[in-house]
């Protein structure tokens, strides 16, 4: 593979290092944090020297391919260039995270979402599938919602991170059906196709332009929804200095870079982003304008620099994407260190605000260093990184528009005040706040080494024969053999960026008289109690539904529910014209006449009893007459199953139905007319079931099971074939399923430490006696009906149960070997082992070169032995194991 | 004989929505083990029913007079994870009564 693309995965080693070993890293946060760091570094070089490259690597495999969405993996000069920047502040962070948060219980899973986080957004970037990059742009929300969210205890930090969650998602909700028209559009769902694509950009529906925009928009906080991203402030330092430098609001602007070569054909598209783009640099100078915290101007700068971002991908000319490439790193890299700086500073002196901050030269030497280099490469001041990006930026505008190069001069002048105020605590020279705790030299270096690279770039200029930022911009549709300068001559870019560094220091002066007080916070500032009233009106909404369809009373919401499935059925059954089946009149055997009396009266005796004892007793009838109905029709496997799971039923239904008996305050109270009803449903099914047994099957699924069972399975008992072979995906599901159930179990009951209550051990000696040497039949004898599963009744389902039964036995009568404490400690690795056994057997395949779930096997004369043999283990594992569990948590109370 | 078997389930089913209309929680379980029975007898029922044989393939018999095994092997798993609801139901159930 290339070594690009093991590059893009290193993230993995610091989320698995932190989910496998989180002692490890609560014991020793530093140095986990240094081996994150050093190994995303690594990671960082080798992506970064493939820019220089024009070849595209490509990485993929085709996942549904009828629907169009592929695992198809793509890296250009751009996209390594943005990943290369995505993982060595991704390592600067995760060093600072481990420093910042050592002594932190919960330090391995933000450890883990960071790196998670970080595998995600270079998924977004390499992405060359609409649907591919979608997948990776939810988890991006997903994640830093729990990023921002990490304080949980805190209210305001919750609804804040929720916030941030539903804007962003339902940007890529809209983002998501915008993806889908362009799909159908250029006819391909692959990113480089549609940049390839000779259908004109210009026929494509509005809507399309339009839901795409806003899922860029919502995730980039771009005005209307800019709201969320100084909200999400309540996030940890090292988290805000990720999502507002290279990954989260980045993956919005990018998209649009990405798609503005074809799509700023569109006559909606300049218009749209221009407009938003600036309207959301004015609203982050008004918001910033008066205000007194370090980190809130720093969100501010940040909504400014995207909707500068906005501004370029709008424009989609080559130069504009030149610029967009060189805008984007020179903020990533300023934007990372300055968060840091104010983090750190905030260690140092326990405060960030301006008006407290001072003596930062003298008791905080180097990150003053950081301050200084990044707010002056906001500021833009040669020769930083930021002053090629403003410079390109002007440039890029004045080509376009002379006229709007001087509107974003004037919006330029705006953020360069801010960055006035970001460098002022550099400039007072006694400390307002004393200075307090020292700060740990991994946060220092933290914040240094982005803010180095930023001067390592610039330096680089003259010396590299790579041009890095130019291949990057060519690759995303910048100009053809794109590279960068310091120094044009006397343009009109160098003018208008003279003349806002000087209206800056005017609006400066300004910002901080109080003629500014009554100026709203931003412009039409209705957007966020809009988008809060809006999810009240449907929290409410939900409400009332809820409360006209019941009103709380479960009984009438299952009739609810009920009614609408019978009425859907009767509609379907076509009832006004309904023609009674003809079915096979002659009456068969009689065995089943027999049976289905008995049945009956087991039923209407269940239905009717109200003594535990009788509920149990009717309720365990009907399983058992229906198992034998099963073996009447000729299935073996089915009647041994219904007989082993109504055994476990009852032993796990008696401790609850006897807990119930001594509660007599029951909630809810019974439907009246509820005979009525269940009259009527059942009626519905047995039409329907007449119904649908008088129509002709064609079953060429079974007969192919039927004709191909011994032949390419090796396994005369088809059934058991089919689960372990033919459909073994539907049978790994439901394992799987089971292990969510086991998981619910644990917790519902585990963790109250609540144990059910069964009427006791049993003291008979005989049962005592009897049922060991039982128990240790049944043991052997599991084993062997999961041996002979594949050929004859059994299986690992079967074979699962039984087991599971002789234990239920060792347990009901107290045996010491089946304790609580025993059966917790085997449960859980049983099934884990289970299910981690069938997704093995299931993988093994692929490492030969075979599809998912192919059964390889090994024959020795009559002997076949094979991975559904295994996968059968794997069920027998997963499902004794969730036995278990539930045998451990309705065990009975020892005497 | 199909007449039967419809009718057996389809009282199951009135004995099911009995129960689940009913008060409580445990009107609410016992309806729901009756409706878990009916609907894996409505599967198997679906497949078509046949006494001759078993889908084992013994190289004697007919493939065309064995039972169907996909619905059986569909009701399989059907009824164990059946009982994983039932038992996670049982659990919901405890802790909402022991308080």
């Amino acid at each position: 593979m290339d070594p690009v693309f093991l590059a893009l995965g290193v993230p993995l080693l610091p989320a698995l290092l932190a989910l496998c070993a989180p002692a490890l890293v609560r014991a020793r946060p530093l140095a986990c944090g240094v081996a994150s760091a050093v190994a995303l570094a690594v990671a960082s070089a080798v992506v970064l020297a493939a820019v220089p490259d024009a070849a595209v690597r490509h990485l993929g495999f085709e996942w549904l391919p009828r629907l169009g969405i592929d695992f198809a993996l793509r890296v250009d000069s751009f996209g390594a260039w943005f990943s290369a920047l995505i993982l060595g502040l991704g390592a600067c962070v995760l060093l600072h995270a481990c420093a910042y948060f050592a002594g932190n219980p919960r330090l391995p899973f933000l450890l883990a979402a960071l790196a998670f986080f970080t595998l995600a957004m270079l998924g977004v970037v390499v992405s060359d599938n609409l649907y591919l990059l979608f997948l990776f742009w939810e988890a991006t929300s997903l994640l830093s919602f729990l990023l921002v969210g990490f304080d949980d205890r805190q209210a305001t930090t919750r609804a804040k991170a929720s916030q941030a969650l539903m804007v962003t998602m339902a940007g890529g909700a809209a983002m998501l059906a915008g993806f889908i028209l362009l799909h159908a559009h250029f006819g391909s769902a692959s990113i480089s196709a549609i940049l390839a694509s000779e259908v004109p950009a210009a026929t494509l529906g509005g809507g399309a332009v339009v839901l795409v925009i806003i899922g860029a928009l919502a995730k980039s906080a771009q005005w209307p929804f800019h709201f969320w991203l100084p909200n999400a402030m309540v996030g940890p330092t090292p988290v805000s200095a990720f999502l507002h430098s290279a990954t989260m609001v980045k993956a919005g602007v990018f998209l649009l870079a990405t798609l503005a070569p074809v799509l700023s054909a569109h006559p909606l598209w300049t218009p749209l982003l221009a407009g938003s783009g600036i309207l959301t640099v004015g609203t982050a100078i008004l918001r910033a304008a008066r205000e007194d915290d370090l980190k809130a101007i720093l969100a501010s700068t940040t909504l400014a620099a995207l909707g500068f971002l906005t501004l370029l991908a709008g424009l989609g000319t080559p130069a504009a994407l030149l610029g967009f490439v060189i805008f984007l790193t020179a903020h990533a890299l300023y934007k990372a260190p300055l968060f840091l700086a104010v983090g750190n500073l905030e260690k140092r002196f326990g405060t960030r605000r301006l008006s407290e901050l001072g003596g930062v030269i003298r008791h905080a030497p180097v990150t003053a260093l950081v301050l200084g280099v990044s707010a002056f490469s906001l500021i833009g001041l040669a020769p930083l990184p930021g002053f090629l990006g403003k410079e390109y930026l002007l440039k890029a505008t004045w080509s376009y528009s002379p006229m709007l190069a001087v509107a974003v001069a004037l919006a330029a002048a705006g953020v360069l005040a801010l960055g006035f105020q970001l460098a002022l605590p550099l400039f007072v020279r006694q400390a307002i706040a004393p200075p307090r705790h020292e700060v740990p030299p991994a946060m220092t270096l933290a914040a240094l080494l982005p803010a180095l690279g930023a001067l390592v770039l610039m330096g680089s200029l003259p010396l590299t024969r790579h041009d890095y930022l130019g291949a990057a911009a060519t690759a995303l549709g910048g100009p053809a053999g794109a590279s960068y300068k310091l120094w044009h001559g006397w343009t009109p870019a160098l003018g208008l960026g003279l003349g806002a560094l000087v209206v800056a220091l005017v609006v400066w002066r300004v910002l901080r008289s109080p003629v500014l007080a009554p100026l709203p916070a931003s412009f039409a500032p209705v957007f966020e109690p809009f988008f809060e009233n809006l999810l009240d009106a449907i929290r409410g909404l939900a409400a009332w539904t809820g409360g006209a369809l019941g009103g709380g009373r479960l009984s009438t919401h299952l009739a609810v529910v009920l009614g609408s499935v019978g009425l859907l059925a009767l509609v379907s059954l076509k009832v006004h014209r309904f023609a009674f089946p003809e079915l096979d009149p002659s009456p068969g055997s009689a065995v089943p006449w027999l049976l289905a009396p008995v049945i009956a009266v087991a039923a209407i005796t269940a239905a009717r009893a109200r003594q535990p004892v009788v509920m149990l007793v009717s309720l365990g009838f009907v399983g058992l007459l229906v198992a034998f109905l099963f073996l009447w029709f000729r299935a073996p496997d089915l009647a041994l199953t219904q007989l082993l799971v109504e055994t476990l039923l009852l032993f796990l239904l008696a401790g609850v139905l006897w807990k119930a008996k001594e509660r007599t305050d029951e909630v809810g109270e019974a439907l009246p007319g509820r005979s009525l009803l269940a009259a009527l449903g059942g009626l519905t099914v047995t039409l329907l079931i007449l119904k649908a047994m008088a129509l002709e099957w064609g079953s060429p699924v079974s007969d192919f099971h039927l004709g191909q069972s011994k032949p390419a399975a090796y396994g005369a008992n088809v059934v058991n074939v089919i689960l372990v072979d033919f459909r073994a995906l539907d049978t790994l599901g439901e394992i799987v399923v089971l292990g969510i159930a086991a998981l619910g179990l644990g917790s519902a009951l585990g963790a109250a430490r609540r144990r059910a209550t069964l009427p006791g051990g049993s003291d008979s000696a005989w049962l005592r006696t009897g049922s060991r040497w039982v128990v240790a039949l049944l043991l052997p004898l599991s084993l062997w009906v999961l041996w002979r599963g594949h050929n004859a009744p059994g299986g690992g389902f079967i074979g699962a149960l039984v087991a599971a039964s002789g234990i239920g036995l060792a347990t009901l009568v107290g045996l010491p070997r089946a304790t609580a404490g025993r059966l917790r400690g085997w449960s859980r690795p049983l099934v884990v082992s289970g299910l981690g056994l069938a997704l093995v057997t299931a993988l093994l395949p692929l490492a030969v070169g075979r599809p998912f779930f192919t059964g390889l096997w090994w024959h020795s004369g009559e002997l076949h032995l094979g991975t559904p043999l295994l996968f059968d283990l794997g069920v027998f594992l997963a499902v004794l194991g969730f036995a278990l569990t539930c045998l451990r948590h309705f065990q009975p109370n020892p005497r | 004989m199909e007449i039967l078997v419809a009718l057996t389930i389809g009282l199951l089913v009135a004995a099911g929505i009995h129960r689940l209309l009913g008060a409580g929680r445990i009107n609410l379980l016992v309806g729901l083990i009756l409706l878990s029975q009916a609907a894996n007898l409505t599967i198997f029922a679906s497949g078509g029913l046949r006494h001759d044989a078993p889908a084992l393939i013994d190289g004697t018999t007919e493939p065309a007079v064995m039972a169907d095994p996909l619905p059986q092997a569909l009701v399989l798993t059907a009824i164990v994870i059946g009982f994983g609801i039932l038992a996670f139901l049982l659990a919901l159930i405890l802790r909402s009564t022991s308080k």
